[in-house]
Protein backbone atom coordinates (compact mmCIF):
# COMPACT_ATOMS: atom_id res chain seq x y z
CA UNK A 1 0.00 0.00 0.00
CA UNK A 2 3.07 2.17 -0.07
CA UNK A 3 2.08 3.18 -3.58
CA UNK A 4 -1.15 4.82 -2.25
CA UNK A 5 0.63 6.50 0.56
CA UNK A 6 3.17 8.24 -1.63
CA UNK A 7 0.77 10.85 -3.12
CA UNK A 8 -0.02 11.87 0.44
CA UNK A 9 3.67 12.25 1.15
CA UNK A 10 4.08 14.29 -2.00
CA UNK A 11 1.23 16.51 -0.97
CA UNK A 12 2.56 16.86 2.56
CA UNK A 13 5.84 17.91 1.10
CA UNK A 14 4.04 20.32 -1.19
CA UNK A 15 2.11 21.80 1.74
CA UNK A 16 5.30 22.31 3.64
CA UNK A 17 7.00 23.86 0.66
CA UNK A 18 4.17 26.18 -0.27
CA UNK A 19 4.59 28.76 2.49
CA UNK A 20 8.27 28.94 1.57
CA UNK A 21 7.38 29.42 -2.09
CA UNK A 22 4.77 32.00 -1.18
CA UNK A 23 7.30 33.81 0.99
CA UNK A 24 9.70 33.90 -1.95
CA UNK A 25 7.15 35.42 -4.37
CA UNK A 26 5.89 37.76 -1.64
CA UNK A 27 9.45 38.89 -1.09
CA UNK A 28 9.89 39.78 -4.74
CA UNK A 29 6.51 41.44 -4.80
CA UNK A 30 7.12 43.45 -1.63
CA UNK A 31 10.49 44.60 -2.95
CA UNK A 32 8.70 46.03 -6.01
CA UNK A 33 5.99 47.50 -3.79
CA UNK A 34 8.56 49.03 -1.44
CA UNK A 35 10.34 50.75 -4.34
CA UNK A 36 7.02 52.05 -5.73
CA UNK A 37 5.97 53.21 -2.27
CA UNK A 38 9.27 54.98 -1.66
CA UNK A 39 9.06 56.87 -4.94
CA UNK A 40 5.40 57.72 -4.33
CA UNK A 41 6.27 58.92 -0.83
CA UNK A 42 9.02 61.16 -2.19
CA UNK A 43 6.65 62.61 -4.74
CA UNK A 44 3.98 63.22 -2.10
CA UNK A 45 6.55 65.03 0.09
CA UNK A 46 7.49 67.30 -2.85
CA UNK A 47 3.85 67.99 -3.61
CA UNK A 48 3.14 68.73 0.05
CA UNK A 49 5.95 71.26 0.22
CA UNK A 50 4.79 73.01 -2.99
CA UNK A 51 1.15 73.00 -1.88
CA UNK A 52 2.12 74.37 1.53
CA UNK A 53 3.87 77.35 -0.14
CA UNK A 54 0.95 78.04 -2.45
CA UNK A 55 -1.58 77.59 0.37
CA UNK A 56 0.35 79.87 2.78
CA UNK A 57 0.57 82.57 0.10
CA UNK A 58 -3.11 82.26 -0.67
CA UNK A 59 -4.26 82.18 2.98
CA UNK A 60 -2.20 85.26 3.88
CA UNK A 61 -3.39 87.22 0.84
CA UNK A 62 -6.98 86.26 1.71
CA UNK A 63 -6.44 87.46 5.28
CA UNK A 64 -5.03 90.76 4.04
CA UNK A 65 -8.00 91.18 1.68
CA UNK A 66 -10.38 90.32 4.51
CA UNK A 67 -8.89 93.22 6.46
CA UNK A 68 -9.17 95.75 3.61
CA UNK A 69 -12.63 94.52 2.62
CA UNK A 70 -13.67 95.00 6.26
CA UNK A 71 -12.32 98.58 6.13
CA UNK A 72 -14.05 99.40 2.84
CA UNK A 73 -17.39 97.86 3.87
CA UNK A 74 -17.17 99.22 7.45
CA UNK A 75 -17.50 95.62 8.61
CA UNK A 76 -15.91 95.72 12.07
CA UNK A 77 -16.06 91.98 12.60
CA UNK A 78 -14.32 91.27 9.29
CA UNK A 79 -11.40 93.63 9.84
CA UNK A 80 -11.01 92.58 13.49
CA UNK A 81 -10.98 88.94 12.44
CA UNK A 82 -7.77 89.46 10.45
CA UNK A 83 -5.83 89.90 13.73
CA UNK A 84 -5.05 87.67 16.70
CA UNK A 85 -6.68 89.05 19.87
CA UNK A 86 -3.22 89.92 21.28
CA UNK A 87 -2.01 91.59 18.06
CA UNK A 88 -0.19 94.92 18.17
CA UNK A 89 -1.44 97.40 15.59
CA UNK A 90 0.30 100.74 15.19
CA UNK A 91 -0.78 103.54 12.93
CA UNK A 92 1.38 106.03 14.78
CA UNK A 93 -0.58 105.14 17.90
CA UNK A 94 -1.24 101.63 19.20
CA UNK A 95 -4.79 100.50 18.46
CA UNK A 96 -6.18 97.47 20.34
CA UNK A 97 -7.34 94.79 17.87
CA UNK A 98 -10.83 94.92 19.37
CA UNK A 99 -11.10 98.59 18.44
CA UNK A 100 -9.59 98.45 14.95
CA UNK A 101 -12.95 98.33 13.17
CA UNK A 102 -14.59 101.14 15.16
CA UNK A 103 -11.43 103.25 14.89
CA UNK A 104 -11.17 102.76 11.10
CA UNK A 105 -14.89 103.40 10.62
CA UNK A 106 -14.78 106.63 12.59
CA UNK A 107 -11.93 107.84 10.33
CA UNK A 108 -13.44 106.59 7.07
CA UNK A 109 -17.04 107.74 7.76
CA UNK A 110 -15.83 111.33 7.54
CA UNK A 111 -14.85 110.72 3.92
CA UNK A 112 -17.11 110.59 0.88
CA UNK A 113 -15.53 107.38 -0.41
CA UNK A 114 -12.49 105.17 0.04
CA UNK A 115 -10.98 101.98 -1.31
CA UNK A 116 -7.91 99.94 -0.42
CA UNK A 117 -6.25 97.69 -2.97
CA UNK A 118 -3.77 95.03 -1.93
CA UNK A 119 -1.78 94.64 -5.13
CA UNK A 120 0.58 91.92 -4.01
CA UNK A 121 2.67 90.68 -1.18
CA UNK A 122 6.14 89.49 -0.38
CA UNK A 123 6.13 86.57 1.99
CA UNK A 124 8.86 85.08 4.13
CA UNK A 125 7.56 82.02 5.97
CA UNK A 126 9.48 80.36 8.79
CA UNK A 127 7.46 77.60 10.43
CA UNK A 128 4.41 79.12 12.07
CA UNK A 129 5.71 82.68 11.74
CA UNK A 130 5.69 84.73 8.55
CA UNK A 131 6.96 88.19 7.71
CA UNK A 132 4.90 89.81 5.05
CA UNK A 133 4.92 93.09 3.17
CA UNK A 134 1.68 93.99 1.39
CA UNK A 135 1.64 96.76 -1.21
CA UNK A 136 -1.39 99.01 -0.73
CA UNK A 137 -2.90 101.43 -3.21
CA UNK A 138 -5.77 103.41 -1.80
CA UNK A 139 -7.82 106.50 -1.73
CA UNK A 140 -9.17 107.47 1.65
CA UNK A 141 -9.41 111.22 1.69
CA UNK A 142 -12.19 112.12 -0.72
CA UNK A 143 -13.63 115.09 1.18
CA UNK A 144 -17.25 114.72 2.16
CA UNK A 145 -19.94 117.35 1.70
CA UNK A 146 -21.55 116.77 5.10
CA UNK A 147 -24.33 119.27 4.34
CA UNK A 148 -25.90 116.53 2.16
CA UNK A 149 -26.00 114.00 5.03
CA UNK A 150 -29.08 112.96 6.91
CA UNK A 151 -29.08 110.83 10.03
CA UNK A 152 -28.72 107.08 9.53
CA UNK A 153 -26.31 104.20 8.98
CA UNK A 154 -23.08 105.65 7.56
CA UNK A 155 -22.99 105.41 3.77
CA UNK A 156 -20.73 106.74 1.00
CA UNK A 157 -21.26 110.48 0.74
CA UNK A 158 -21.27 113.41 -1.65
CA UNK A 159 -17.96 114.99 -2.60
CA UNK A 160 -17.18 118.47 -1.39
CA UNK A 161 -17.22 120.75 -4.42
CA UNK A 162 -13.82 122.15 -5.36
CA UNK A 163 -11.92 119.76 -3.07
CA UNK A 164 -8.97 117.60 -4.04
CA UNK A 165 -8.46 113.92 -3.23
CA UNK A 166 -5.27 111.94 -2.97
CA UNK A 167 -4.33 108.56 -4.27
CA UNK A 168 -1.94 107.12 -1.76
CA UNK A 169 0.44 104.23 -1.81
CA UNK A 170 2.22 102.49 1.00
CA UNK A 171 2.97 99.19 2.61
CA UNK A 172 1.57 97.04 5.35
CA UNK A 173 4.53 95.51 7.15
CA UNK A 174 3.24 92.55 9.11
CA UNK A 175 4.28 89.65 11.27
CA UNK A 176 1.89 86.78 10.82
CA UNK A 177 1.42 83.83 13.15
CA UNK A 178 -0.18 80.49 12.40
CA UNK A 179 -2.26 79.13 15.27
CA UNK A 180 -4.41 76.01 14.89
CA UNK A 181 -3.64 76.07 11.17
CA UNK A 182 -4.88 79.64 10.71
CA UNK A 183 -2.75 82.62 9.66
CA UNK A 184 -3.57 86.01 11.21
CA UNK A 185 -1.64 89.18 11.93
CA UNK A 186 0.28 89.44 15.21
CA UNK A 187 2.12 92.71 14.46
CA UNK A 188 0.76 95.24 11.96
CA UNK A 189 2.61 98.36 10.88
CA UNK A 190 1.75 100.79 8.14
CA UNK A 191 4.41 102.65 6.14
CA UNK A 192 3.10 105.40 3.88
CA UNK A 193 5.33 106.11 0.89
CA UNK A 194 3.63 108.80 -1.19
CA UNK A 195 0.44 110.57 -2.21
CA UNK A 196 -0.66 112.21 -5.46
CA UNK A 197 -3.53 114.68 -5.61
CA UNK A 198 -6.37 114.49 -8.15
CA UNK A 199 -9.72 116.06 -8.79
CA UNK A 200 -12.37 113.73 -7.36
CA UNK A 201 -15.62 112.92 -9.11
CA UNK A 202 -18.89 113.20 -7.16
CA UNK A 203 -19.90 109.72 -8.21
CA UNK A 204 -22.94 109.45 -5.93
CA UNK A 205 -24.46 112.51 -7.66
CA UNK A 206 -25.00 110.29 -10.70
CA UNK A 207 -24.67 106.62 -9.80
CA UNK A 208 -23.04 104.93 -6.83
CA UNK A 209 -24.27 101.62 -5.45
CA UNK A 210 -21.62 100.66 -2.92
CA UNK A 211 -22.69 100.45 0.72
CA UNK A 212 -20.94 100.54 4.08
CA UNK A 213 -23.18 97.83 5.55
CA UNK A 214 -24.35 94.27 4.71
CA UNK A 215 -26.81 95.72 2.18
CA UNK A 216 -23.80 95.90 -0.16
CA UNK A 217 -24.17 93.55 -3.13
CA UNK A 218 -21.03 91.61 -2.18
CA UNK A 219 -22.90 90.10 0.80
CA UNK A 220 -25.84 88.76 -1.19
CA UNK A 221 -26.22 84.93 -1.18
CA UNK A 222 -27.04 83.67 -3.73
CA UNK A 223 -26.23 86.71 -5.81
CA UNK A 224 -29.07 87.74 -8.13
CA UNK A 225 -28.78 89.92 -11.22
CA UNK A 226 -30.10 93.40 -10.43
CA UNK A 227 -33.24 94.36 -12.27
CA UNK A 228 -33.38 97.83 -13.77
CA UNK A 229 -35.73 99.05 -11.04
CA UNK A 230 -33.57 97.60 -8.24
CA UNK A 231 -30.54 99.28 -9.76
CA UNK A 232 -32.52 102.53 -9.93
CA UNK A 233 -33.52 102.21 -6.26
CA UNK A 234 -29.92 101.65 -5.19
CA UNK A 235 -28.72 104.63 -7.20
CA UNK A 236 -31.46 106.83 -5.70
CA UNK A 237 -30.45 105.62 -2.24
CA UNK A 238 -26.82 106.48 -3.05
CA UNK A 239 -27.76 110.05 -3.90
CA UNK A 240 -29.06 110.60 -0.33
CA UNK A 241 -26.08 109.86 1.90
CA UNK A 242 -26.55 109.13 5.58
CA UNK A 243 -24.22 109.52 8.51
CA UNK A 244 -24.61 109.05 12.23
CA UNK A 245 -25.23 112.65 13.13
CA UNK A 246 -25.09 113.95 16.67
CA UNK A 247 -28.60 114.55 18.07
CA UNK B 1 7.31 4.73 10.19
CA UNK B 2 3.59 4.15 10.66
CA UNK B 3 1.80 3.10 7.50
CA UNK B 4 -0.95 5.32 6.18
CA UNK B 5 -4.00 3.59 4.68
CA UNK B 6 -4.71 4.17 1.00
CA UNK B 7 -7.99 6.08 1.55
CA UNK B 8 -6.20 8.22 4.05
CA UNK B 9 -3.77 9.29 1.36
CA UNK B 10 -6.64 10.44 -0.87
CA UNK B 11 -8.38 12.32 1.93
CA UNK B 12 -5.20 14.09 2.86
CA UNK B 13 -4.53 14.81 -0.78
CA UNK B 14 -7.94 16.43 -1.27
CA UNK B 15 -7.57 18.40 1.97
CA UNK B 16 -4.14 19.53 0.90
CA UNK B 17 -5.47 20.69 -2.45
CA UNK B 18 -8.27 22.65 -0.78
CA UNK B 19 -5.83 24.34 1.60
CA UNK B 20 -3.29 25.00 -1.15
CA UNK B 21 -5.95 26.39 -3.44
CA UNK B 22 -7.32 28.65 -0.74
CA UNK B 23 -3.83 29.88 0.15
CA UNK B 24 -2.91 30.52 -3.45
CA UNK B 25 -6.15 32.38 -4.05
CA UNK B 26 -5.69 34.51 -0.97
CA UNK B 27 -2.10 35.36 -1.83
CA UNK B 28 -3.12 36.32 -5.35
CA UNK B 29 -5.95 38.50 -4.07
CA UNK B 30 -3.69 40.22 -1.57
CA UNK B 31 -0.95 41.09 -4.02
CA UNK B 32 -3.47 42.09 -6.68
CA UNK B 33 -5.16 44.39 -4.13
CA UNK B 34 -1.85 45.98 -3.12
CA UNK B 35 -0.66 46.54 -6.69
CA UNK B 36 -3.99 48.03 -7.71
CA UNK B 37 -3.79 50.49 -4.79
CA UNK B 38 -0.20 51.51 -5.57
CA UNK B 39 -0.86 51.77 -9.30
CA UNK B 40 -3.96 53.90 -8.77
CA UNK B 41 -2.11 56.12 -6.27
CA UNK B 42 0.71 56.54 -8.77
CA UNK B 43 -1.81 57.54 -11.43
CA UNK B 44 -3.44 60.08 -9.08
CA UNK B 45 -0.04 61.49 -8.13
CA UNK B 46 0.92 61.75 -11.79
CA UNK B 47 -2.29 63.70 -12.44
CA UNK B 48 -1.81 65.90 -9.35
CA UNK B 49 1.85 66.75 -9.98
CA UNK B 50 1.37 69.03 -13.04
CA UNK B 51 -1.52 70.87 -11.36
CA UNK B 52 0.56 71.58 -8.27
CA UNK B 53 3.58 72.46 -10.45
CA UNK B 54 1.43 75.01 -12.31
CA UNK B 55 0.31 76.70 -9.06
CA UNK B 56 3.85 76.63 -7.71
CA UNK B 57 5.28 78.04 -10.97
CA UNK B 58 2.76 80.89 -10.91
CA UNK B 59 3.55 81.60 -7.28
CA UNK B 60 7.32 81.49 -7.83
CA UNK B 61 7.09 83.80 -10.86
CA UNK B 62 4.99 86.36 -8.97
CA UNK B 63 7.35 86.06 -6.00
CA UNK B 64 10.42 86.76 -8.18
CA UNK B 65 8.59 89.69 -9.83
CA UNK B 66 7.92 91.11 -6.37
CA UNK B 67 11.65 90.81 -5.62
CA UNK B 68 12.20 93.12 -8.60
CA UNK B 69 9.60 95.77 -7.63
CA UNK B 70 10.38 95.59 -3.95
CA UNK B 71 14.11 95.83 -4.73
CA UNK B 72 13.52 98.84 -7.02
CA UNK B 73 11.37 100.61 -4.41
CA UNK B 74 13.85 99.95 -1.59
CA UNK B 75 16.94 100.64 -3.79
CA UNK B 76 18.13 97.12 -2.97
CA UNK B 77 20.20 96.27 -6.06
CA UNK B 78 20.89 92.68 -4.96
CA UNK B 79 17.18 92.03 -4.65
CA UNK B 80 16.53 93.50 -8.12
CA UNK B 81 19.38 91.46 -9.60
CA UNK B 82 17.97 88.26 -8.06
CA UNK B 83 14.96 88.44 -10.39
CA UNK B 84 17.13 88.18 -13.56
CA UNK B 85 19.43 85.52 -15.04
CA UNK B 86 22.97 86.95 -15.37
CA UNK B 87 22.84 87.07 -19.19
CA UNK B 88 19.35 88.63 -19.33
CA UNK B 89 18.59 91.43 -21.77
CA UNK B 90 16.38 94.26 -20.58
CA UNK B 91 14.93 96.71 -23.03
CA UNK B 92 13.39 99.83 -21.54
CA UNK B 93 14.75 102.69 -23.66
CA UNK B 94 17.42 100.51 -25.23
CA UNK B 95 18.66 96.93 -24.66
CA UNK B 96 20.77 96.67 -21.50
CA UNK B 97 22.62 94.03 -19.50
CA UNK B 98 21.46 93.30 -15.96
CA UNK B 99 24.23 95.41 -14.42
CA UNK B 100 23.56 98.35 -16.76
CA UNK B 101 19.85 98.15 -16.03
CA UNK B 102 20.18 97.81 -12.27
CA UNK B 103 22.54 100.81 -12.08
CA UNK B 104 20.67 103.08 -14.48
CA UNK B 105 17.30 102.34 -12.93
CA UNK B 106 18.55 102.93 -9.41
CA UNK B 107 20.08 106.23 -10.50
CA UNK B 108 16.84 107.27 -12.20
CA UNK B 109 14.68 106.34 -9.21
CA UNK B 110 17.08 108.18 -6.87
CA UNK B 111 16.28 111.39 -8.77
CA UNK B 112 12.66 111.27 -7.54
CA UNK B 113 11.36 112.16 -4.09
CA UNK B 114 9.31 108.96 -3.88
CA UNK B 115 8.15 106.11 -6.11
CA UNK B 116 6.27 102.84 -5.88
CA UNK B 117 5.63 100.01 -8.34
CA UNK B 118 2.48 97.90 -8.03
CA UNK B 119 2.18 94.63 -9.94
CA UNK B 120 -1.57 94.24 -10.25
CA UNK B 121 -1.71 90.91 -12.06
CA UNK B 122 0.11 88.54 -14.37
CA UNK B 123 -0.76 86.49 -17.41
CA UNK B 124 1.50 83.47 -17.49
CA UNK B 125 2.02 81.04 -20.37
CA UNK B 126 4.22 78.17 -19.22
CA UNK B 127 5.83 75.74 -21.67
CA UNK B 128 8.10 73.40 -19.74
CA UNK B 129 11.04 75.39 -18.40
CA UNK B 130 10.15 78.53 -20.35
CA UNK B 131 7.37 80.97 -19.61
CA UNK B 132 6.01 84.06 -21.28
CA UNK B 133 4.75 86.49 -18.70
CA UNK B 134 2.92 89.78 -19.01
CA UNK B 135 2.77 91.76 -15.78
CA UNK B 136 0.51 94.77 -15.41
CA UNK B 137 2.20 97.55 -13.50
CA UNK B 138 1.00 100.86 -12.05
CA UNK B 139 3.76 103.07 -10.77
CA UNK B 140 3.90 106.40 -9.00
CA UNK B 141 6.62 109.01 -9.35
CA UNK B 142 6.91 112.14 -7.22
CA UNK B 143 9.34 114.86 -8.46
CA UNK B 144 12.15 115.72 -6.10
CA UNK B 145 13.15 119.02 -4.63
CA UNK B 146 16.86 118.26 -4.29
CA UNK B 147 17.96 121.63 -2.98
CA UNK B 148 18.30 120.38 0.60
CA UNK B 149 20.11 117.15 -0.33
CA UNK B 150 23.58 116.43 0.93
CA UNK B 151 25.82 113.92 -0.77
CA UNK B 152 25.39 110.30 0.30
CA UNK B 153 23.50 107.10 -0.44
CA UNK B 154 20.12 107.97 -1.95
CA UNK B 155 17.22 108.58 0.44
CA UNK B 156 13.61 109.54 -0.20
CA UNK B 157 13.52 113.30 -0.79
CA UNK B 158 11.37 116.36 -0.43
CA UNK B 159 8.60 116.66 -3.00
CA UNK B 160 8.81 119.44 -5.57
CA UNK B 161 5.23 120.69 -5.34
CA UNK B 162 5.60 123.07 -8.29
CA UNK B 163 5.96 120.08 -10.65
CA UNK B 164 3.36 117.39 -11.38
CA UNK B 165 3.52 113.82 -10.15
CA UNK B 166 3.06 110.90 -12.53
CA UNK B 167 0.93 107.81 -12.31
CA UNK B 168 1.99 105.50 -15.06
CA UNK B 169 0.36 102.30 -16.24
CA UNK B 170 2.10 99.77 -18.40
CA UNK B 171 3.28 96.22 -18.86
CA UNK B 172 6.45 94.22 -18.39
CA UNK B 173 6.44 91.73 -21.27
CA UNK B 174 8.91 89.01 -20.49
CA UNK B 175 10.38 85.62 -21.23
CA UNK B 176 11.28 83.64 -18.15
CA UNK B 177 13.33 80.50 -17.72
CA UNK B 178 13.37 77.86 -15.00
CA UNK B 179 16.81 76.53 -14.11
CA UNK B 180 17.38 74.11 -11.21
CA UNK B 181 13.80 74.74 -10.13
CA UNK B 182 14.22 78.52 -10.06
CA UNK B 183 12.34 80.97 -12.29
CA UNK B 184 14.04 84.19 -13.40
CA UNK B 185 13.68 86.75 -16.18
CA UNK B 186 15.72 86.23 -19.36
CA UNK B 187 14.18 88.91 -21.60
CA UNK B 188 12.27 92.02 -20.56
CA UNK B 189 10.55 94.56 -22.76
CA UNK B 190 8.79 97.39 -21.00
CA UNK B 191 5.72 98.92 -22.63
CA UNK B 192 4.15 102.02 -21.16
CA UNK B 193 0.47 102.38 -22.05
CA UNK B 194 -0.64 105.59 -20.39
CA UNK B 195 0.31 108.28 -17.92
CA UNK B 196 -1.73 110.53 -15.67
CA UNK B 197 -0.46 113.75 -14.14
CA UNK B 198 -1.55 114.77 -10.69
CA UNK B 199 -0.69 117.50 -8.23
CA UNK B 200 2.35 116.74 -6.14
CA UNK B 201 1.79 116.31 -2.42
CA UNK B 202 4.62 116.89 0.03
CA UNK B 203 3.30 114.16 2.29
CA UNK B 204 6.53 113.69 4.24
CA UNK B 205 6.79 117.42 4.76
CA UNK B 206 3.63 117.45 6.85
CA UNK B 207 3.32 113.95 8.31
CA UNK B 208 5.80 111.40 9.65
CA UNK B 209 7.36 109.29 6.89
CA UNK B 210 9.32 106.24 7.92
CA UNK B 211 10.06 104.34 4.70
CA UNK B 212 13.73 104.18 3.72
CA UNK B 213 15.79 103.19 0.66
CA UNK B 214 18.01 100.75 2.52
CA UNK B 215 17.81 97.71 4.78
CA UNK B 216 16.90 99.89 7.71
CA UNK B 217 13.36 99.89 6.27
CA UNK B 218 10.85 98.18 8.60
CA UNK B 219 10.11 95.50 6.02
CA UNK B 220 13.57 93.98 6.65
CA UNK B 221 13.20 93.70 10.47
CA UNK B 222 13.31 90.11 11.80
CA UNK B 223 11.42 89.43 13.97
CA UNK B 224 9.26 92.47 13.32
CA UNK B 225 8.62 94.45 16.51
CA UNK B 226 5.95 97.06 16.99
CA UNK B 227 7.41 100.53 16.48
CA UNK B 228 6.84 102.84 19.41
CA UNK B 229 5.59 106.39 18.87
CA UNK B 230 9.07 107.57 19.90
CA UNK B 231 10.84 105.31 17.38
CA UNK B 232 8.41 106.43 14.70
CA UNK B 233 9.24 110.06 15.45
CA UNK B 234 12.98 109.31 15.37
CA UNK B 235 12.69 107.55 12.02
CA UNK B 236 10.60 110.39 10.59
CA UNK B 237 13.11 112.93 11.92
CA UNK B 238 16.02 111.02 10.33
CA UNK B 239 14.11 110.97 7.03
CA UNK B 240 14.05 114.75 6.94
CA UNK B 241 17.79 114.77 6.28
CA UNK B 242 17.86 113.85 2.63
CA UNK B 243 20.81 112.58 0.62
CA UNK B 244 21.50 111.95 -3.02
CA UNK B 245 24.56 110.51 -4.78
CA UNK B 246 25.15 113.85 -6.53
CA UNK B 247 24.55 116.01 -3.48
CA UNK B 248 22.45 119.17 -3.71
CA UNK B 249 20.63 119.66 -6.99
CA UNK B 250 18.64 122.59 -8.21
Amino acid sequence: MNAFASPARVLFAAMAALPLLAACTDGEKSEVDAAALASAEKQVAELESAVRQVADDSAILQNELKYTRGLDRHDEKLSRDAFWPDAIITYGNVIPPNDIGTWANSVHSKRAAHQHHVTGLTLDVDGDTAHEEGYILFTADVQRDTSADTNGVPSPGRVLRGSKATLGTGRYVNRYERRDGQWKMAVHEYVHDLSVSFEPVDLCATACMGRWDPADLSYQRPLQALSESERGQRIERGKKPTEQLLP
Amino acid sequence: MKRIPAWGGWVLGVLALVVLGAQALEAQQQSAGASVTIASLQARLAALAPQVAYLKDRRDIFDAMKRYTRGADRHDKDLVRSAFWPEATISVDKPMTVDEYVDSEERLLASYAAHQHHITGQTIDIQGNAAHVESYVIFFIVPRDGRGDTQGPATPGHALTSAKSTVSSGRYIERWEKRDGEWKILVRNFVEDLELKGDTVDYCGSRPCIGTWDRNDLSYMRPLQPVTAEQRRERAEANKKTHSPDGARK
